[in-house]
């Protein structure tokens, strides 16, 4: 018998190979040793990643803040499933009748992972550390804060900048920002990937690989309940595609952030996996002008603009109808003081005349049309962004008065073209920094804040009322916030668009998810039962 | 005429049809379904009637009196495929032809200068474009359309830049050995300046070799096209194009919605396909492999 | 020259063309609008942050001083400098990485040339039946897709509905499990074997399945016509009339006498194709979540991070300068007429 060519025996070890990977592979799917009652690893897949690091003095990115929640705890917290701050370290507070200085009694069984107990030095220490280091989010405690002392082993002692409404600090006090890190095993210098500090929370860092996945494994120290499932692994996913086919696949448990109006909504009709849904105000989107810059300067071409929008068509059809809300004000539903000033003013639907009425005043005909240029990110915040700015022409173009070219650019080179105010009408989109009408509304409207933005808009009442609602008690703020909310709705130098829904694609054995207006993805809720 | 013989004379006719048909959609396309392609307005007697997305290929919808058949559907936007696979042609083309031209004129200067001058100028543009050579193309090509933005002209430059050491190589080694020809150094002997050299007698021997490799610069061209479009770079919604459609396609192909990417990806394939034919078909026909029985 | 002569002169070349690439990098890089710490922008951060994390960067100095810096980083220390905003050292990343493109990279060149040598051989042995004609349009059609739909037919076509899997290179939980293991390299199947673990290689080997099938039919097309054209013209030869006429059995007439004179430009297309495979790569890596150094260039474009482009650029350039010399020494191996 002749001896087989070389090239024949390469061909059949190779299949003998894949064939046997194969057979492993299927054979490995099947039931193993009996299956404990509860997974003891969830696996979570995401599209977002961590853009700096996790330490909780410079992480400013949602998942990066996200997983410090998850391995961390600040003095309040929001109580899951609401909008309301709690005790979490603190246990009891009282304020000074100027405002001016609070005194905050810290839990005594609370210790770090390494065993040493918090104190309220650590405390201190810790939103030191956070303003001397002077990173992206320092800001959040550094313009809160004059100082802080330790009285005893139990009471801070903080001494505010400025007489702040009671909620407004609280929710500073709750940002990852001010969680107390271990004096004894932090360094005075941000601690890089694959590390991080020690905090007192229901996790901890187990292994990191940069940009392929994040295990955190739970925290035997921690004083609280402890975590339904004792392992989460979260995988990064480069696309929404990627992502879909992993969790139908069963390879991951939990898809969250950020999958396609699209896939969800066919992924609601198959219904094979559970769909979870929740309100959502992160990102809120918007169409921002540069009033130093022609025709945006003119206040009715601004207006006619915001008469011409049609929130409702986007929302129907990029996210069909159903995953994201159209959005009358900056200041998103849900949250204190809402008002839908755009919606009053200019009505939900679009109304031709009325612009066509202020664009023939502001001088423009149909020979002579308003030409402007709308800019647009593709990837940063949805792929459906080109479809949206595609529609947003043609509704602006409905009143046969203005001509729109669409022009895009990739996020760097789109932030550098309107930070040198080289365009004039853009889309944004806005992730707050902490759960305050104070967030959504000053970066935006007050000249001494919004400079970031390059809106350039300037109007001293509007000023001299968003510095005076975040002093004021409670119900004199929302009346002064619904002053502002129309003020700025009239003056249109920002028109808010929509806000989008949370949502989370899940196996249907997986339970806990909660989705709430925290925004915070709480994977110490989240278990998965499996037949015992 | 006789029916074709044999593969090459087949590839031939079949490729010359499909960049025939490809030409024939980006002249007249635009002018044929031009609107329906960028917005899903339809204007009938003065009243305006929206086309709803997401219809299935061969759907039908009657607007004002008329019926409107859309035989590849519409897309997320309600925008008729048919009319988009049809207008993309016209940038496709366009672009597959710019960046063609450009990096033959400029890789054919470029070698002439190279082979004929030869020394260290050779030697510095050997090393560039060795170097451009070993980089990988769709990379280079990213970083370059990042850089230039959109519009037909950058994306064009931005797949030029690529080629450009393809042609440079090749012409350079046509005239390193022409240059050494009988006739070449009877030229220079009777006395002929190096432009006429160049021109009369070293030119004309290049021409052939880049025209043969013109068709598959082509099918490159669109096929680098399609990749970058389809990473997002160098295209402006509402502009039709295959490439972002399929792009577009991908992200609605697993809920369901397959048309939107699948009409224009088989036209990328067509395209390149047909481009691809003509030029392996004209190459065997041209310098045929001589086969004993 | 001689052999050796010619290896030194390579080597010493490629210093030089590392310099020109990375000269040319550089400069795209710094023209392209925006820097690193754009990605910041458009949140709440304070200039003066900015302004220092700029300055930690060098991005405050002028550009020939930043250049400077940057080559004799590179060239001096041999140290690639760390990504903009995480600050992980760009070496590590593109080790990590690397090893994950180089699977890719060999497997799909397997299947590549698997599928172009047998249909090559195939044609040259079955001449005058359809198949020849058949191979060549099976060349062409497969050139003509673009990887990417490629990717996404097979996906949707092929793992979807078997339960393959469709991203990723292992399973999240082996993913970490690998991590954990005590004898490192970076490759996969390495580590995997040297620690025992059979079930993560199966896994690994899985999961590559569907992007070394992509990338590997997309070039098959190429193999397919360079082998049927060296081996047909192989056939025709003197030599082979002889081994005829000696009453070899004509599929072995093919496979060693034919196939000899496809080696060589088997081995050429191989070497230049590792350019092609690297960029290709990208499209491949981003369809199928396969994280190897493609993605990575990808996205530090997009984020303006210097560091990690100059980085990968760096290594792909020493890889494709590498195997080109490989390549160019195996010839003299194979075919003792090259001299250089």
């Amino acid at each position: 018998m002749k001896k087989p060519s070389s090239k024949v025996l390469i061909a059949a070890a190779v299949a003998i190979v894949v064939v046997a990977a194969i057979a492993a592979f299927l054979l490995s799917r099947q039931a193993g040793p009996a299956a404990p009652k509860v997974k003891d690893v969830l696996i979570i897949g995401t599209t977002d990643s961590v853009q700096t690091t996790l330490d909780p003095c410079e992480a400013y990115d949602y998942l990066g803040v996200n997983i410090i929640e998850n391995m961390g705890e600040g003095l309040f917290k929001y109580e899951p499933g609401t909008a309301k701050l709690v005790n979490a370290l603190a246990v009891s507070y009282t304020v000074s009748p100027d405002r001016r200085i609070w005194e905050i009694k810290i839990r005594t069984d609370a210790k770090f992972q390494d065993g040493t107990p918090l104190t309220a030095q650590a405390v201190v220490w810790s939103w030191n550390r956070t303003i001397t280091l002077n990173q992206d989010p320092a800001f959040l405690i550094a313009d809160l804060i004059e100082r802080a002392e330790a009285v005893g082993q139990d009471t801070v002692r903080v001494y505010l900048k400025a007489p702040f409404e009671e909620t407004y600090v609280k929710s500073l006090l709750a940002t990852w920002v001010a969680f107390p890190v271990n004096p004894k095993t932090t360094p005075m210098e941000v601690v890089k990937p694959p590390n991080t500090v020690d905090m007192i929370g229901p996790y901890k860092l187990g292994t990191w690989k940069p940009g392929e996945y994040i295990e955190l494994v739970a925290n035997p120290n921690y004083y609280g309940e402890k975590p339904k499932t004792p392992r989460i692994i979260i995988r990064f996913y480069k696309d929404a595609q990627s992502l879909r086919l992993a969790v139908e696949n069963g390879e991951v448990d939990i898809a969250f952030r950020t999958l396609s109006p699209a896939d969800i909504k066919d992924i609601m009709e198959k219904g094979k996996l559970q769909v979870a849904a929740g309100p959502g105000i992160a990102p809120i989107r918007y169409m921002v002008f540069n009033l130093n810059k022609e025709p945006f300067n003119d206040k009715r071409v601004r207006q006619a603009i915001a008469y011409l929008i049609d929130r409702e068509q986007i929302v129907n059809t990029v996210f069909m109808g159903k995953f994201a809300q159209p959005l009358y004000s900056m200041v998103p539903i849900g949250f204190l003081g809402h008002k839908d000033s755009f919606k009053e003013r200019y009505g939900s639907k679009p109304n031709i005349d009325a612009a066509r009425k202020l664009l023939r005043e502001a001088g423009y005909s149909e020979a002579n049309p308003l030409r402007i240029e709308l800019w647009f990110t593709p990837v940063r915040y949805t792929p459906a962004e080109p479809d949206i700015a595609a529609l947003l022409k043609q509704q602006l173009e409905a009143s046969g008065l203005i001509k729109v070219e669409l022009k895009s650019a990739d996020w760097a080179t789109y932030r550098k073209l309107f930070k040198e105010e080289k365009i004039a009408c853009w889309l944004l989109g806005w992730y707050p920094d902490f759960l305050d009408p104070d967030n959504y509304v000053r970066p935006f409207y007050h000249s001494g804040a919004n400079g970031w933005l390059h809106v350039n808009y300037k109007n001293p009442e509007v000023d001299r009322l968003i510095d005076e609602q975040v002093l004021q008690p409670t119900d004199q703020r929302v009346q002064t916030l619904a002053r502002i909310q129309d003020i700025v709705a009239d003056d249109a130098p920002i028109i808010p668009l929509w806000q989008e829904g949370q949502f989370a694609v899940a196996q249907p054995n997986v339970k806990g998810i909660v989705l709430d207006y925290s925004q915070i993805f709480r994977y110490y809720l989240l278990y998965a039962e499996v037949q015992g | 005429m006789r029916l074709p013989r044999g593969f090459a004379e087949w590839g031939l006719a079949v490729g010359t049809a499909l960049v025939a048909l490809f030409v024939a959609l980006a002249l007249a396309g635009e002018s044929l379904v031009g609107q329906l392609a960028v917005s899903n307005i339809v204007v009938v007697d003065g009243r305006v009637y929206e086309v709803p997305p997401l219809l299935p290929p061969g759907s039908r919808l009657t607007v004002g009196g008329r019926e409107l058949v859309f035989i590849m559907g519409t897309d997320q936007l309600g925008r008729d495929v048919f009319a988009r696979v049809v207008s993309g042609a016209r940038f496709v083309l366009t672009v597959a032809l710019l960046s063609t031209a450009i990096s033959a004129a400029l890789g054919t200067i470029l070698g002439l200068l190279s082979g004929y001058v030869g020394g260290f100028l050779d030697r510095v543009l050997s090393l560039v474009m060795d170097s451009m050579y070993a980089f990988p193309g769709l990379i280079l090509a990213i970083a370059i359309a990042a850089l230039l933005g959109v519009g037909v002209l950058n994306i064009s430059m931005a797949i030029a830049v690529v080629y450009i050491p393809s042609y440079y190589r090749m012409v350079r080694g046509v005239v390193l050995s022409l240059k050494s020809a009988p006739f070449v150094e009877a030229a220079v002997v009777a006395g002929a300046g190096p432009w006429s050299i160049v021109t009369r007698h070293i030119l004309p021997n290049v021409v052939p070799q880049i025209v043969s490799l013109l068709p598959v610069s082509f099918a490159d061209a669109i096929i680098t096209e399609a990749g970058l479009t389809f990473l997002g770079l160098g295209i402006e919604p509402p502009t039709p194009d295959w490439g972002f459609d399929l792009n577009k396609g991908r992200q609605f192909f697993l809920a369901g919605y397959w048309w939107i990417g699948v009409f224009p990806g088989l036209m990328i394939i067509l395209s390149v396909l047909g481009f691809l034919l003509v030029g392996e078909s004209l190459n065997e026909l041209l310098n045929p492999r001589k086969v004993e029985a | 020259m001689g052999l050796k002569e010619h290896v030194l002169y390579r080597l010493a070349l490629t210093p030089l063309m590392l310099l020109v690439l990375l000269t040319l990098v550089f400069v795209l890089m710094r023209v392209l609008p925006g820097d690193p710490i754009t990605m910041l922008e458009g949140k709440n951060i304070p200039e003066e942050v900015l302004a220092r994390r700029r300055a930690e960067l060098g991005l405050d100095k002028p550009l020939h001083v930043q250049y400077v810096n940057y080559l004799y980083s590179v060239f001096v220390k041999l140290d690639l400098g760390v990504t903009a905003l995480e600050r992980i050292p760009v070496s590590y990343l593109i080790a990590t990485r690397l090893p994950a493109t180089v699977d890719l990279a060999i497997a799909a060149s397997l299947v590549a040339i698997g599928i172009g040598v047998a249909m090559g051989l195939l044609s040259a042995r079955y001449e005058e039946s359809w198949f020849p004609q058949f191979a060549r349009v099976y060349s062409s059609v497969v050139y003509s897709i673009p990887v990417f739909y490629l990717g996404l037919l097979l996906q949707v076509g092929l793992a979807r509905p078997s339960g393959l899997p469709t991203t990723g290179r292992l399973s999240p939980v082996n993913m970490v499990a690998l991590d954990s293991l005590p004898v490192r390299t970076g490759f996969v199947l390495i580590d995997s074997l040297a620690n025992g673990r059979l079930d993560i290689a199966a896994d690994y080997l899985v999961h590559m399945l569907l992007p070394a099938l992509t990338l590997g039919i997309y070039l098959s097309g190429i193999f397919t016509r360079v082998t049927y054209l060296s081996v047909s013209e192989a056939m025709v030869q003197d030599y082979t009339r002889a081994a005829r006429a000696r009453g070899i059995r004509e599929w072995r007439v093919v496979t060693r006498y034919g196939f000899r004179n496809a080696l060589i430009p088997l081995l050429t297309m191989a070497g230049l194709q590792v350019a092609a495979l690297l960029g290709g790569a990208v499209l491949t890596e981003t369809t199928f979540n396969w994280e190897g150094v493609g993605l990575l260039v990808y996205e530090g474009i997009l984020k303006r991070d210097y560091a990690i482009v100059q980085g990968a650029v760096t290594v792909y350039a020493l890889i494709v300068a590498l195997v080109s010399l490989v390549v160019d020494v195996a010839y003299t191996l194979v075919d003792p007429r090259v001299r250089y």
